[in-house]
């Protein structure tokens, strides 16, 4: 086993990362050690990386133990680059974390820096070369044996690099991979091969943040918060002729962790009293722990505002249609975020006559979708002759997810159910309509999935209650395929109960 | 000088305070107020009862829960033609996760066949009654619905008071669908009892299910007509109800033996008895 990483105390008594555990603990008898949670570690920097959304809104893990930030713009907002890196060094120590700052115009020269740099280094606007001069290879990010190659040739310093000729130190190498993997960093380093992070997020399409300087504490200040940042918000969008479909809000937490809460819309939204209402739901699911004192809002997608997508509802006037519809999406959205996308759900038929399937239930927050595939035969006021039957048999208003199996006494071949028993009730039946034949769809057959064929009757029993039942398969069907396949169940089709009249 | 200030804005405070309590007791009347007499007719028809802004209750026992939804259906089905113009026909239908598992979601032919659109049908499945009755609250509040549809299991005095309330001042109707067995006490304008009844006579097919029909029994009715039961039954072509006969010994008032009305205009009358 060896040592994976040490504290302060232990690096001045000489230990250091990569000696085995039994020699650090003969030199110290008295060391404490706990074994590596790598996982751990990586998690706690994730949420490291969110926490520091409040420096830019470009973050990225680096390796295992670093981050790197792109602030790139956002210096001026802590006045000035010392400034913003002594910020950052007395946050991470509220923390209890010492944190090892280098700024420069690059990823590697940052990361070099940081590392092997100065406290709080600064590379000046092209001094990169210069600024890493002095600090050793391993700065340069590169893999342990071809720093062992380099330290073979008498090259520790990375300004040892700047002198040679790129042919010379290509032709001091003797593998090929070592050469480029030390000329690349190199050229990463000093700007010469772009590097790019890969942020955490994609870039939100617009952001506003907030700073208390007492951590906020009490769930009943966040309306408040979320006040404030969604004003700045909707002038930006107002700017922009944007509204937002995709929304979170972050709470930066004083002990480092974030409370985020993320949430989508059905249409473009942007004015602050909607948002109010959308997040004062879920407010209540934020642990804001000890406090939070830096908050985020992110419009995180963006769409031109418009200010009716299209009408729900077909209205004559026309003049209060669209806020009929502004009041339908707010409503739609409420009930969605408080209680699920999921729960509220719209149908819409689909091209199939196997009952189970011939609708589909979205969310409605999917609604606009939706409208496209209208149901063919619209319920508008019937004006033509009414005493033509329906095209087709009734069906029933609610449709069981799984039909029930029902015990069927007093049978007739091919003809409706005279006595039936569902959920341990016995039913006579009166009146009985069908059997409407439904067959299974053969492409799905095809594909390997048997169904039987089914005959539908629309029954009622003597108390007047209707209800929807089916006897899959046929009698002759079963006989015949009890003797092609003896382990088919023959015997007489099964019953089952579908659906409810009203 | 700041004893003074503090003063005068304490007196402003209370006036803004007993300005705020004396609408408040202004209001509280107006919505409290019990609804005009009904003109004779309407009062002896539960499907106008049921279509006045306010809070209305269906009840039926567990078998005949089905009847009950089949009802309320039906009568989406004449709300909807009824504000059809106006341009407003959005329902919200809340039930819980458990009644959908039992009975199954509502299926939009089917629907279709009743009479109300499946587009215009926001279902919402809630894990609670209370989710029910906060989505319902909702739903009256924002001013966009038609109608809303609840099917939940407890409704307190309490709960069914803020419904209530809620549904008078939006001027829309909320319907309750409530088991038989809770008996609480309950602050809605109208309570129907519903059962399943024989259906009409098909005139295709004698021995096939007709037209529906329920008994409903009123049960109760703010400033309505003393408790009574008929027959009603649904026509599916024109969707609208129809009374079948009076079980009550109650006269019915005189309704003219005309054909259906012409569709659209009136939405809902006494028609043809067979009684």
């Amino acid at each position: 086993m060896r040592l994976h990483a040490v504290d302060e105390t232990a690096a001045r008594l000489g230990l250091a990362r990569g000696m085995m555990l039994t020699d650090a603990k003969a030199r110290l008898p008295g060391l404490l050690h706990a074994p590596a949670d790598m996982e751990g570690d990586r998690t706690a920097l994730q949420g490291l990386a969110e926490w520091c959304l409040r420096y830019s809104p470009f973050v990225a893990a680096d390796g295992e133990d670093g981050l790197l930030i792109d602030a790139t713009g956002c210096a001026h907002l802590f006045g000035g680059e010392e400034a913003m890196l002594a910020r950052m060094e007395s946050q991470f120590a509220k923390l209890g974390l010492k944190a090892y700052l280098g700024m420069a115009q690059t990823v590697g020269a940052a990361s070099a820096l940081a590392r092997f740099g100065p406290p709080r280094a600064i590379a000046p606007q092209g001094g990169v070369s210069e600024a890493l001069s002095a600090l050793p290879m391993a700065a340069l990010r590169l893999e342990p044996q071809v720093l062992l190659l380099l330290q073979r040739l008498g090259l520790t310093k990375i300004g040892q690099l700047y002198a040679m000729p790129r042919l010379a130190l290509a032709r001091r190498f003797r593998s090929r991979v070592a050469e480029e993997a030390v000329l690349f960093r190199l050229d990463q380093a000093l700007g010469r091969q772009p590097e790019s992070l890969n942020p955490l997020h994609p870039a939100p399409s617009f952001r506003a943040h907030a700073g208390y300087s007492e951590p906020v504490q009490d769930l009943s200040f966040l309306p408040e918060v979320l006040r404030r940042l969604s004003a700045d918000l909707k002038s930006m969008l107002v700017r922009e002729g944007q509204g937002g479909t995709r929304w979170t809000f972050r709470a930066l937490r004083v002990d480092g962790q974030v409370a985020a809460l993320s949430l989508r819309t059905a249409q473009p939204v942007r004015e602050e009293a909607h948002l109010a209402r959308l997040f004062k739901e879920r407010f209540e699911q934020m642990d804001l722990g000890l406090g939070a004192e830096y908050f985020i809002l992110s419009a995180d997608e963006a769409v031109p505002f418009t200010q009716s997508q299209g009408s729900w509802a077909e209205s004559e006037e026309g003049g209060s249609a669209s806020g009929q519809d502004e009041a339908l999406a707010g409503l739609i959205d409420r009930l969605s975020v408080r209680l699920g996308a999921e729960a509220l759900r719209l149908q819409g038929p689909c091209d199939s006559h196997v009952p189970e399937r011939a609708v589909h239930s979205r969310p409605a927050l999917e609604g606009a979708a939706m409208k496209e595939a209208a149901w063919s035969s619209s319920p508008s006021l019937p004006s033509a002759p009414l005493r033509s039957p329906p095209p087709r048999p009734l069906r029933p208003l609610r449709l069981l997810t799984k039909p029930e199996p029902i015990e069927v006494m007093a049978e007739v071949p091919d003809g409706p159910p005279m006595h039936f028993r569902w959920r341990h009730v016995p039913h006579q039946v009166t009146r009985a309509e069908g059997p409407e034949r439904i067959a299974p769809e053969w492409w799905r057959l095809q594909d390997g999935i048997f169904e039987e064929v089914r005959d539908y009757f629309r029954i009622e029993d003597v108390r007047g209650r209707r209800y929807w039942v089916f006897r899959a398969g046929l009698y002759q069907d079963r006989a015949q395929a009890r003797a092609q396949d003896r382990t088919f169940p023959g015997g007489a089709p099964s019953w089952f109960l579908h659906g409810f009249f009203a | 000088m700041s004893g003074e200030t503090r003063g005068t804005s304490r007196s402003a405070l209370m006036a803004r305070l007993r300005q705020s309590i004396a609408e408040i007791e202004q209001s509280a009347p107006v919505l409290e107020e019990a609804p005009a007499a009904l003109p004779r007719e309407e009062a002896a028809d539960p499907a106008r009862l049921i279509l006045r802004p306010g809070l209305h209750e269906l009840t039926a026992s567990y078998e005949d829960m089905s009847a009950a939804r089949g009802f309320a259906l039906a009568m989406l089905a004449a709300r909807q033609r009824q504000r059809q113009r106006r341009g407003q026909a959005v329902f919200l239908w809340a039930m819980r996760l458990e009644d959908r598992r039992e009975f199954g979601a509502p299926y939009g032919p089917g629907l279709l066949d009743a009479g109300v659109s499946p587009e215009r049908l926001l279902t919402l499945y809630a894990r609670s009654s209370l989710d029910v009755l906060w989505a319902l609250e909702e739903g009256l509040k924002a001013g966009a619905l038609a109608g809303a549809l609840g099917e939940a299991g407890d409704v307190g005095l309490t709960e069914s008071r803020r419904l209530s309330l809620l549904a008078a001042e939006h001027r829309m109707p909320c319907w309750l669908i409530r088991p038989l067995e809770r008996k609480e006490a309950s602050a809605a304008l109208t309570r129907l009892r519903i059962r399943p009844a024989p259906s009409g006579r098909q005139v295709h097919d004698p021995a096939a299910p007709g037209a529906a029909r329920w008994q409903v029994e009123l049960e109760k009715a703010k400033a309505g007509p003393m408790p009574f039961r008929v027959t009603m039954e649904w026509d599916h072509e024109t969707h609208c109800f129809h009374m079948v006969a009076p079980l009550a010994d109650r006269a019915l008032p005189a309704a003219p033996k005309t054909e259906s009305p012409p569709a659209g205009e009136a939405a809902i009358l006494p028609l043809a008895r067979t009684g």
